[in-house]
C-alpha cells in the first residue's frame, strides 16, 4: 500500500480577513438630539443595510475565489500510460510499427532530425532524436538513433557516434487520463514551462496592461466600448486576463450585465489575494480552448495534446500563435471545422505581434505561411482505450481513493500495448461484420468482447469493451457475465489429470446417455451437440471433440467439488454453484475472468492475477508504487503439460480446426471453442506461445446470436492472432512427464513400429503396463523385415 | 506409393490388435526416431505426432538486452536499490518470457527481499522451464530450501535440500 502523501499546501492567507462591516456604533455623540438622531438614522439604515449585504455578498465572492482557485489548480487528473516500447536488435518491429509509435507520441517526420521528438525515414532505415523522459525507475535523457530493418525485425541499433546498443526504451504513449465527471481533462503546466514567447503574445494580444491593472482596465473597456459602437456590435473586448480567468473559474458563458459585474468584482479579488505569476499559471491552464464530445479542453498544455498532439514546450511560433487566436471564440476558430477561419485568425494574432515587435517581419512571413498543423481528430473523450482504462480504474481503486485519482495528477504506467490493442479492435469489427453477412444475421445486433494478455505475468495488453471500442459504454469484457459453454471443460479435464492414478489422455469413457438426478428431484439428461452417442471414446478425444456426454460422466466421476475447487484455484473467486450442469459451462463469467483460467493453463500451471498497472508515480516524480510480477503454482506443471497438449489437439483436428484458415499448423496454438444452448454465446479462449486470448460474440438482450464458438468467436481470435505476430507454442515438457506409444484403439502401451501407435504424454508411471498385441507382432523378425523393406 | 503402401501393409494389419477401421500404415518418415534430427523433421514430426520430442534445454544465454538488463539489474542491487532491480529483470522476463534463468535471478532477489513465498513460487516456475539445466534445478531447489528455511518451515526445507542433492 501506498503512503500516499496528500498535497495539503494552502493558499497564502493575508492577516486581513476581508471587509469588515461598517457598522460601528458611536458611543461619543450622545448629547445629539432625539430628531436629528431619527433623521439620521432613516438615512444610515438603509446604508448600512447595503453594505452589510454587499460586504457578505464580497466575503462570500471571496471564500469562492479562494477555494475555487486553489480548488482547480489541484484537480490534475491522473495521467495514464501504455507500455513503452522496448528496442533491441533482434526485436520483432517493423518500421510501419515504429512509425505509428512515433505517432502516438507525437514525434514529427522530418527530413532529419536535429531536434528532439523528430524522425526521419529512408525505407529500412530509421533515424530518431527521442524526447527525455521521467520512467517509473528514472529519468532518461534524449538520444539519437540510427535503427535498420530487416523483414520485420529491427536488425541494428547504434548511436550518434556509430556505437551499437544493446537496448532502448522509448517513453510510454500517453493513452489517456482519468477525471472526475464534474471536472475536466487537463495537462497542467506551469510557468517555467511555457515557451516566453506564448506569454508575451498572451498579454499583447489579450491584455497589453496585465502587469499594471489591478484586475479591470477600465481604459481597455472603454475602448472596446468605442471600438464595438464604431462597428455596430461587439468587435473587441474589454477584458482582462484576470477577468477571464474568472469567468473561467466560476462563471457561466452566458453574457448578462450581473455576470460581468461579477466577474469585475471577483478579478479585483483575485489581484488582492494571487500575484501576477499565480494569476498568469491560473489562466495558462483554465482558458477554454475547446470541445471534444463531452469532454472541455481547458488549458494550454491539453490543448497543445489535443490540437498537436505534441507537448507545449515543442510548439512553433504558428502553432501557438493559432491556439491565442483561438482564445476568442474556440467554436467560431476551431481549426478542425473552420481552417481557414482559423487561419486568418492566426495570421491576424500574427500581424499584431509584429507591430508590437515582439516578432521580426521574417518570423512573421515565414509563420503565416506555414501549414495549421493540427492533427486529425483522436478518439473520443481524450482516450481511445475506455475499456482498458475502465479496468485501470478498477484495479487502481482497490489502493487509491477516488479523489486521488482525479486531482492528484498521478501518472500510471499500464501494461497497455496500443498496437495490440489496435489490431484486436479493428479484428473484431471487421470480422462482425463479415460473419453477419456471411450467416445472414441482423445488421449490427452482434456485440463482442476481446482480452489479451501476456500468458507469462498476466500483464493486460488489450481490452475491446465492444465492437465500437473507441466508445466508452457498457463494458463487456468486464461487466458482461455470460455461460462460458465448454470453455469450463478444459478446467473438468484438468481435474481428472491432476489424478493421475485414475485418468490419463487415453483412458476410455464412456460416451453413452446419462442422468443425472437433482437434488430437487429433477433429472437432467445431457445430450452432445451432434445428438449422437459416441460409445467408449479414450479421453483426448472427448475434449478435442467437445463430448458433452463423455465430459458429464468424467466430472460426476470425478467429483463436482474437485472441478469447483480447482476453478477457485484458477481464480474465480465468485460463488458458483455445484450443479452437474457446471460441468457443461452452466458458470456464467466475463471474458476477463476466463482469460484469468486460460492464462494459468498457458502458463503451465503458474497463476499470475492479470494486470493492467505496471507502477504508480506522484505528480513531483516520486515512487508510490509497484505491482508486482507474482506467481503462485495452482496445478501440477505435469497435469497442465497434458491438458495443453490435448488443447493442442483442439486445434490441429478437433473443433476448433478451423483455425487452420487463419494460422499456421507450425504455431501449434491451443484453444477450446464454447458455445452456449440457442447459440447465445459464442467463444473462444486460448493461446500462442506468448499470449492468452479470450472472444465473446453474442448480443445484449440475450437473444440468440447464431453462431458456434468455431463459426464466430474461433474466427476473430484466428484474426487477433494472425494480426499480432503470434509466437509458436512449445511446451517444455515437465521432468514429471515422460513419452509412451500407445495403440490408440486399445489405449493399450504400444511400440513404434506398431501400425496406427502414438506416442502420449503420460504423468510418469501412469501410462499402461499392458502391451498391445501388435508389440509382440512387431517383435517377429519377419514383421520387421516387412518394415525395413518398405521403408 | 500409397496403393503399392496399403496393399503391403494389409497382410501386417490384419494380424495386430484389433481394430475398428484400418488405418494406413505410418510412413516411416514420420517416424520420430532420429531424436536430435534436423529442424525439417523435427518440424514434421511436431504436426503428425501426438507428443513431439522434448525441446532441447534452454542454454544458459541471454540475448543482449537481457544480459544488458541483468547487469543493470546486478548494478542496482550493489547499490542497495533492490526494487529497481526486480523491475529490471521484470523487464528481461517480458523480453524472454520463458528464460530459466532469468526467472531464477528473479527469485533470488525476492528472496534477498524477505519475500519468501514468492522467491518459492518463483524458484518452481524457473524449474518448469529449466528442461535438462540440472545445475539450474539445483539451484532453484537451494534457493527454495534457504527461503524455506528463513521462513520458519524445516520440513519443507529439508524436502527442498534432499531435492537439491539429487542434482548432483
Amino acid at each position: 500500500m501506498a503512503t500516499f502523501r496528500k498535497n495539503t499546501r494552502k493558499p497564502r492567507k493575508p492577516a486581513r480577513n476581508g471587509k469588515k462591516a461598517p457598522a460601528k456604533r458611536s458611543r461619543t455623540k450622545r448629547g445629539r438630539r432625539r430628531t436629528g438622531r431619527s433623521r439620521l438614522s432613516r438615512l444610515v439604515v438603509p446604508l448600512v443595510l447595503v453594505a452589510a449585504i454587499t460586504g457578505v455578498y464580497l466575503l462570500y465572492l471571496d471564500h469562492k475565489v479562494r477555494t475555487g482557485f486553489q480548488g482547480n489548480r489541484h484537480a490534475v487528473p491522473a495521467q495514464v500510460y501504455g507500455r513503452p516500447l522496448e528496442l533491441y536488435p533482434g526485436a520483432k518491429i517493423s518500421p510501419g510499427q515504429l512509425e505509428a509509435e512515433f505517432q502516438r507520441l507525437g514525434y514529427r517526420k522530418v527530413t532529419y532530425p536535429k531536434r528532439p521528438a523528430a524522425w526521419s525515414r529512408n525505407r529500412d532505415r530509421i533515424i530518431v532524436r527521442t524526447r527525455p523522459f521521467t520512467f517509473w525507475d528514472g529519468q532518461a535523457s534524449g538520444r539519437y538513433l540510427d535503427l535498420g530493418f530487416r523483414g520485420g525485425v529491427l536488425n541494428s541499433m547504434v548511436d550518434g557516434k556509430g556505437r551499437p546498443q544493446a537496448l532502448v526504451r522509448l517513453e510510454t504513449p500517453k493513452v489517456g487520463s482519468i477525471y472526475a465527471a464534474h471536472n475536466e481533462d487537463r495537462v497542467p503546466v506551469g510557468l517555467d514551462q511555457v515557451p516566453e514567447i506564448l506569454t508575451a503574445m498572451l498579454i499583447s494580444i489579450e491584455d497589453r496592461a496585465f502587469y499594471s491593472h489591478h484586475g479591470v482596465d477600465l481604459k481597455a473597456i472603454l475602448r472596446a466600448v468605442w471600438a464595438n459602437l464604431k462597428a455596430g456590435g461587439v468587435v473587441q473586448g474589454g477584458s482582462t486576463l484576470t477577468q477571464q480567468l474568472a469567468k473561467n473559474l466560476y462563471l457561466t458563458r452566458k453574457k448578462s450585465l450581473w455576470r460581468k459585474l461579477n466577474e469585475a468584482a471577483m478579478a479585483l479579488i483575485i489581484e488582492r489575494r494571487f500575484s501576477k505569476d499565480e494569476i498568469l499559471t491560473a489562466y495558462l491552464n483554465e482558458i477554454y480552448l475547446g470541445q471534444d464530445g463531452s469532454r472541455a479542453i481547458h488549458g494550454f498544455g491539453l490543448a497543445s495534446h489535443f490540437y498537436f498532439n505534441r507537448p507545449l514546450d515543442e510548439l512553433d511560433l504558428p502553432k501557438l500563435a493559432l491556439l491565442v487566436g483561438i482564445i476568442r471564440g474556440p467554436s467560431l476558430y476551431d481549426p478542425r471545422i473552420h481552417p481557414e477561419r482559423a487561419g486568418k485568425r492566426r495570421n491576424l494574432v500574427l500581424d499584431v505581434l509584429h507591430r508590437q515587435g515582439i516578432v521580426t517581419a521574417e518570423q512573421k512571413n515565414r509563420a503565416t505561411k506555414a501549414p495549421l498543423g493540427v492533427v486529425k481528430r483522436g478518439k473520443k473523450g481524450g482516450s481511445g482505450y475506455p475499456a482498458f482504462l475502465d479496468l485501470v480504474r478498477r484495479q487502481m481503486r482497490r489502493d487509491y481513493r477516488p479523489e486521488d485519482l482525479t486531482s492528484e495528477g498521478l501518472r500510471i504506467f499500464t501494461t497497455l500495448d496500443p498496437e495490440i490493442q489496435q489490431q484486436t479492435e479493428t479484428a473484431l469489427s471487421e470480422r462482425l461484420r463479415k460473419l453477419e453477412k456471411r450467416h445472414r444475421l441482423p445488421v449490427g445486433k452482434l456485440e463482442a468482447a476481446a482480452v489479451v494478455a501476456r500468458s507469462e505475468g498476466g500483464e493486460v495488453l488489450a481490452v475491446v469493451g465492444g465492437r465500437r471500442a473507441g466508445y466508452a459504454g457498457f463494458n463487456r469484457a468486464l461487466d458482461a457475465r455470460r455461460p462460458i459453454g465448454s470453455l469450463i471443460k478444459p478446467v473438468v479435464y484438468l481435474a481428472a489429470l491432476m489424478l493421475p492414478d485414475r485418468y490419463n489422455l487415453v483412458t476410455k469413457l464412456s460416451d453413452d446417455p446419462i442422468r443425472v438426478g437433482g437434488k430437487d428431484g429433477s433429472v437432467w439428461s445431457p445430450r452432445n451437440f451432434d445428438h449422437k452417442n459416441h460409445g467408449e471414446v479414450p479421453l483426448h478425444l472427448a475434449l478435442a471433440k467437445s463430448y458433452n456426454v463423455a465430459t458429464v460422466r468424467l466430472g460426476m466421476d470425478v467429483g463436482l467439488k474437485r472441478v469447483l475447487d480447482l476453478l477457485g484455484h484458477l481464480g474465480i473467486d465468485r460463488p458458483v454453484q455445484a450443479i452437474p450442469a457446471l460441468l457443461l459451462g452452466a458458470v456464467s463469467l466475463s471474458p476477463l475472468e476466463v482469460a484469468q483460467i486460460y492464462q494459468t493453463f498457458a502458463a503451465g500451471g503458474f497463476r499470475s492475477p492479470l494486470r493492467a498497472i505496471r507502477e504508480v508515480q506522484a505528480a513531483d516524480g516520486s515512487k508510490l508504487q509497484r505491482y508486482p510480477l507474482t506467481v503462485s503454482q495452482v496445478a501440477p506443471a505435469g497435469s497442465v503439460y497434458l491438458l495443453n497438449r490435448n488443447l493442442q489437439e483442439v486445434v490441429r483436428s478437433g473443433t476448433a480446426k478451423g483455425l487452420s484458415a487463419f494460422l499456421s499448423d507450425q504455431l501449434n496454438v491451443a484453444g477450446k471453442t464454447g458455445t452456449t444452448n440457442d447459440l447465445k454465446d459464442s467463444w473462444f479462449a486460448g493461446f500462442s506461445g506468448n499470449r492468452v486470448a479470450v472472444v465473446w460474440i453474442g448480443r445484449d438482450d440475450n437473444k440468440p446470436a447464431g453462431l458456434t464458438g468455431a463459426q464466430g468467436a474461433l474466427r476473430i481470435w484466428g484474426d487477433i492472432m494472425r494480426r499480432t505476430d503470434p509466437v509458436p507454442l512449445d511446451l517444455p515438457r515437465p521432468e514429471s512427464v515422460e513419452a509412451v506409444w500407445v495403440d490408440p484403439m486399445s489405449g493399450l502401451r504400444a511400440d513404434a513400429r506398431c501400425e496406427g501407435a502414438q506416442e502420449f504424454p503420460f504423468i510418469r508411471g501412469s501410462a499402461p503396463d499392458t502391451d498391445a498385441s501388435c508389440v509382440a507382432e512387431a517383435n517377429d523378425p519377419l514383421s520387421t523385415l516387412f518394415k525395413r523393406i518398405f521403408k | 506409393m500409397m496403393i503399392w503402401l496399403i496393399v503391403l501393409a494389409l497382410p501386417i494389419g490384419a494380424c495386430s490388435t484389433p481394430m475398428r477401421s484400418s488405418p494406413a500404415m505410418r510412413s516411416s518418415s514420420s517416424l520420430p526416431d532420429d531424436r536430435g534430427g534436423s529442424d525439417q523433421s523435427r518440424k514434421g514430426a511436431r504436426t503428425s505426432a501426438y507428443e513431439p520430442q522434448a525441446s532441447a534445454a534452454i542454454a544458459p544465454q541471454y540475448s543482449l538486452p537481457v544480459a544488458a538488463l541483468l547487469e543493470e539489474a546486478s548494478r542496482q542491487e550493489a547499490a542497495k536499490d533492490l526494487t529497481a532491480a526486480v523491475g529490471s529483470v521484470e523487464r528481461a522476463l517480458r523480453i524472454e518470457p520463458r528464460n530459466a534463468h532469468v526467472w531464477h535471478r528473479l527469485a533470488s532477489l525476492r528472496m534477498k527481499q524477505g519475500q519468501y513465498g514468492m522467491a518459492v513460487e518463483l524458484a518452481a516456475k524457473s524449474n518448469s522451464l529449466a528442461g535438462g539445466d540440472a545445475e539450474l534445478v539445483r539451484d532453484n531447489w537451494r534457493l527454495m530450501a534457504r527461503s524455506y528455511r528463513a521462513a520458519g518451515d524445516s520440513d519443507s526445507a529439508k524436502a527442498a535440500e534432499r531435492k537439491a542433492q539429487a542434482y548432483r
